[in-house]
């Protein structure tokens, strides 16, 4: 009895010696696990039966000041896979279905789809890895999607499933394919506005924008992405009453620009007509609202279209109306002849020798196209005489002509969108040699941009305030409807006498009056106050080109309630070169179609040859 | 009819009356725990049934929230369809196509009109009526400059 006692106290106590550390061991695991790396394992843990999935917001679309669509997204579906996870045996049958649907051969999809892929690793040995990724089809209409979608789930169903007419197969590869919403970029208007908007491409599945105000206003269209993250199932399905976290997306802002499409359509228009008749290099023009200073169309030849990549030209695609500047000619006169007459150094009456077209000043000869003997000041800026204006920036000095071309915003960015806007060049007068002061107030020695010369312009048609130019009109938040609007704003006054203003108007309208340089320019109907523009083009290494010029007009209509400021400027135009014969029509044709396009009346009824004088 | 001696039934009826308050305490006992596991059960099953409504609920929004973006996109298709059809050189092209010879209208060739529903111009014509008489009695006055007045109103 005794032996029996004993020899179960033993056993007891053995099992005791035996399980005490293990249960000890257990409880100081289960603590670790539980208690001290309870955050590593949840998280782990979490990894295994939780999934996320990114949802990309819609990137801001681009409006004309009206509302009409010029750079929009279409729906779209990108379809992927993993290769790996597609079984040998179906491989060839996936491969001629994405063929049927995609275009490609089915030769190209058999090969993307093989399970394992041969790369160069790091040390630039090729190594066997496991193909994870393939993009079958990026810009998938929707209909298209779905119908490869029912074909691929179709090859993978059972005999009893098709003929119960299911919809998923019981059979399909777990993790093969996947679908993801997106959209793409469209363009459906085209080649128009087309500089001034850009283009985007699509690198490593992301959008790259390439120049224009895609890229500019990059960061306020580009949409936040959203994500969620939730408990799925083994086929990863989301289970309804799961852990799930949730951040929404959010759309790009839409951009409303100033531009106005029927106004852009016309010059563009016109500006074909004019490309195919005189042959070109480049042809910039732009419109612009002088009261306000917004931008209303804005052009260039050559140009392309966003949409149709086969056509591309890379030179046509730069925002060259913004990034380039050329010697803008007898344009920039009115500038210094404007601010003799505001300052009084001159009246429109002065008479100036004209020293009938040939003037040697400091051993170099300035001429002018015809061979004027005196001109009033007035006939100075109608006839275009280099010697005239040359003269009378003599009288104001080299340092009033350059605060004049300052005033004006020459030299100085426009603040237009484009961080590659041209700044133009204006020397200050310490660099200036003796010929500069004859030179600059004629347009030659120094360079403006196109848009600068706008701006001056909107100065000169609107009492001489300087307006800020504008080309985005409004940002509008699409989730709260919020609307970002940047006032307008005048950045200087540049005439102190308005009569002043008033008399270099009444001079510039002389200018396509009979026995000005742009009888062609003229609109009829309507009084036009303008400048023409002539310059030879300068050719590094080689001087002035006797061959090649640059011909603008620049001017606002109707002239003493301007409505428009227009500027046209052809380089190197072939079988003329005089801007009154080149860009004078362009200038009347447009204006004329815009002012009936908005109801202008109009100021002026143009005399008729021998009847009664107004 | 009893054919059990009357020791035993005494004895058995003994017994049972002996054990009855036990029996009633295990049975209420076993009662409660009966009603705890339906009440526990009815919870789970009511538990289960929501989650399913739910399940259910949800799948149905998923499905609608399925239909309104396939209308969006639909939507987004058309406009984008419109916005192509409307652009300028598709216009051109079409008005070439089909020989249109368009001219621009001459300023002031055109008017804008202004649809108005029936009450609205019911109500114009009343003012338009009340101002007809008024303007007949200063017409009586001053005709001339009256006139002129009249005028430029009528065209504002």
């Amino acid at each position: 009895m005794t032996n029996t006692s004993d020899s179960i106290r033993m056993r007891g106590k053995l099992i005791a010696v035996w399980w005490f550390p293990l249960a000890a061991f257990l409880i100081f695991r289960f603590f670790q696990i539980q208690v001290t790396r309870h955050e590593y394992y949840f998280s782990e843990a979490r990894g295994r039966y939780t999934t996320s999935r990114t949802m990309a917001g819609k990137r801001g679309e681009i409006f004309d000041r009206s509302g009409y669509l010029l750079v929009g997204n279409s729906p779209c579906v990108e379809i992927f896979c993993t290769p790996a996870n597609l079984p040998e045996n179906s491989r060839r049958s996936v491969a001629v279905i994405c063929a049927k649907h995609f275009g490609k051969p089915a030769m190209w999809y058999y090969r993307r789809l093989a399970p394992v892929i041969r790369r160069k690793g790091p040390d630039g040995v090729e190594k066997e890895v496991r193909s994870l990724y393939f993009m079958i089809n990026r810009q998938t209409p929707l209909e298209t999607a779905e119908a490869f979608k029912r074909e691929l789930t179709r090859l993978f169903q059972t005999e009893k499933e098709r003929a119960a007419g299911k919809t998923t197969a019981r059979h399909f590869p777990p993790g093969f394919i996947a679908y993801r919403n997106s959209s793409y970029r469209t363009y459906p208007k085209g080649r128009l506005a087309s500089n001034i908007l850009g283009y985007i491409n699509v690198v490593n599945d992301s959008a790259v924008p390439q120049g224009g105000l895609e890229k500019e206003l990059n960061k306020t269209i580009t949409p936040e992405m959203g994500r969620e993250i939730y408990e799925r199932t083994r086929d990863g399905i989301p289970l309804d009453y799961g852990y799930r976290k949730f951040s929404e997306s959010r759309d790009g802002k839409d951009v409303y620009l100033t531009i106005s499409e029927p106004v852009q359509a016309i010059l563009e228009e016109e500006l074909d007509a004019a490309y195919a008749k005189w042959r070109p290099e480049t042809i910039y023009a732009a419109i612009a609202d002088p009261n306000t200073g917004e931008i209303l169309a804005l052009a260039q030849r050559p140009t392309f279209n966003p949409g149709d990549r086969k056509t591309f030209d890379p030179a046509a695609v730069r925002t060259r109306i913004a990034e380039d500047s050329y010697e803008p000619g007898s344009v920039i006169k009115p500038f210094s002849i404007g601010k003799a007459l505001d300052w009084g150094v001159v009246t429109p009456d002065t008479v100036i020798d004209c020293e009938k077209g040939r003037w040697i000043y400091l051993k170099r000869p300035l001429t002018d196209s015809h061979n004027y003997d005196k001109l009033t000041v007035a006939g100075v800026i109608q006839k275009s005489s280099n010697i005239g204006t040359a003269k009378v920036a003599l009288s104001l000095g080299k340092e009033r002509v350059y605060e004049v071309l300052r005033l004006f915003g020459f030299g100085e960015k426009t603040g237009l969108p484009f961080p590659l806007e041209s700044r133009g060049y204006l020397p200050r007068p310490k660099r200036w040699d003796g010929l500069s002061i004859t030179r600059f107030p004629i347009g030659y020695g120094i360079r403006v941009s196109p848009l600068q010369l706008l701006r001056a312009y909107c100065a000169l048609a609107c009492n001489g305030d300087l307006p800020e130019l504008k080309l985005v009109d409004r940002l509008v938040d699409t989730s709260t409807g919020e609307e970002t609007r940047r006032p307008v704003r005048i950045i200087r006054r540049t005439f102190v006498n308005p009569a002043a203003h008033r008399q270099l108007v009444d001079m510039m309208v002389t200018v396509t009056e009979p026995g000005g340089t742009a009888t062609k320019a003229a609109v009829p109907g309507y009084r036009v106050a303008g400048k023409t523009g002539t310059s030879r083009k300068y050719v590094p290494g080689r001087g002035y080109s006797a061959g090649a010029y640059f011909a603008s007009f620049v001017g606002f209509v109707p002239a003493y309630k301007p409505r428009l400021v227009m500027l046209v400027t052809f380089d190197n135009p072939k079988g003329a070169s005089y801007g009154g014969t080149i860009a004078g029509p362009v200038f009347s044709r447009t204006a004329s179609r815009i002012l009936k396009y908005w109801n202008v009346p109009p100021d002026h009824i143009p005399e008729k040859k021998g009847g009664p004088k107004k | 009819m009893n054919i059990q001696p009357g020791r035993m039934t005494q004895s058995r009826r003994t017994s049972s009356a002996r054990r009855d308050p036990d029996f009633g305490r295990q049975l209420v006992r076993v009662m409660k725990v009966l009603l705890f596991l339906v009440l526990v059960s009815g919870v789970l099953v009511f538990h289960i049934y929501m989650n399913q409504r739910i399940a259910e609920t949800e799948n149905r929004i998923r499905g609608v929230k399925q239909n309104i973006s396939r209308v969006r996109i639909e939507i987004t298709n058309l406009r984008n369809r419109r916005e192509e059809y409307c652009s300028p050189e598709v216009i051109r092209r079409q008005m070439a196509r089909f020989g249109l010879n368009l001219v621009p209208a001459e300023p002031g060739q055109v008017r804008r009109m202004a649809v108005i529903p029936s009450w609205q111009a019911r109500h114009q014509a009343v003012l338009l009526e009340r101002n007809r008489t008024v303007v007949t009695a200063l017409h009586s006055d001053r005709p001339a400059s009256t006139a002129r007045r009249l005028r430029r109103t009528s065209r504002d």
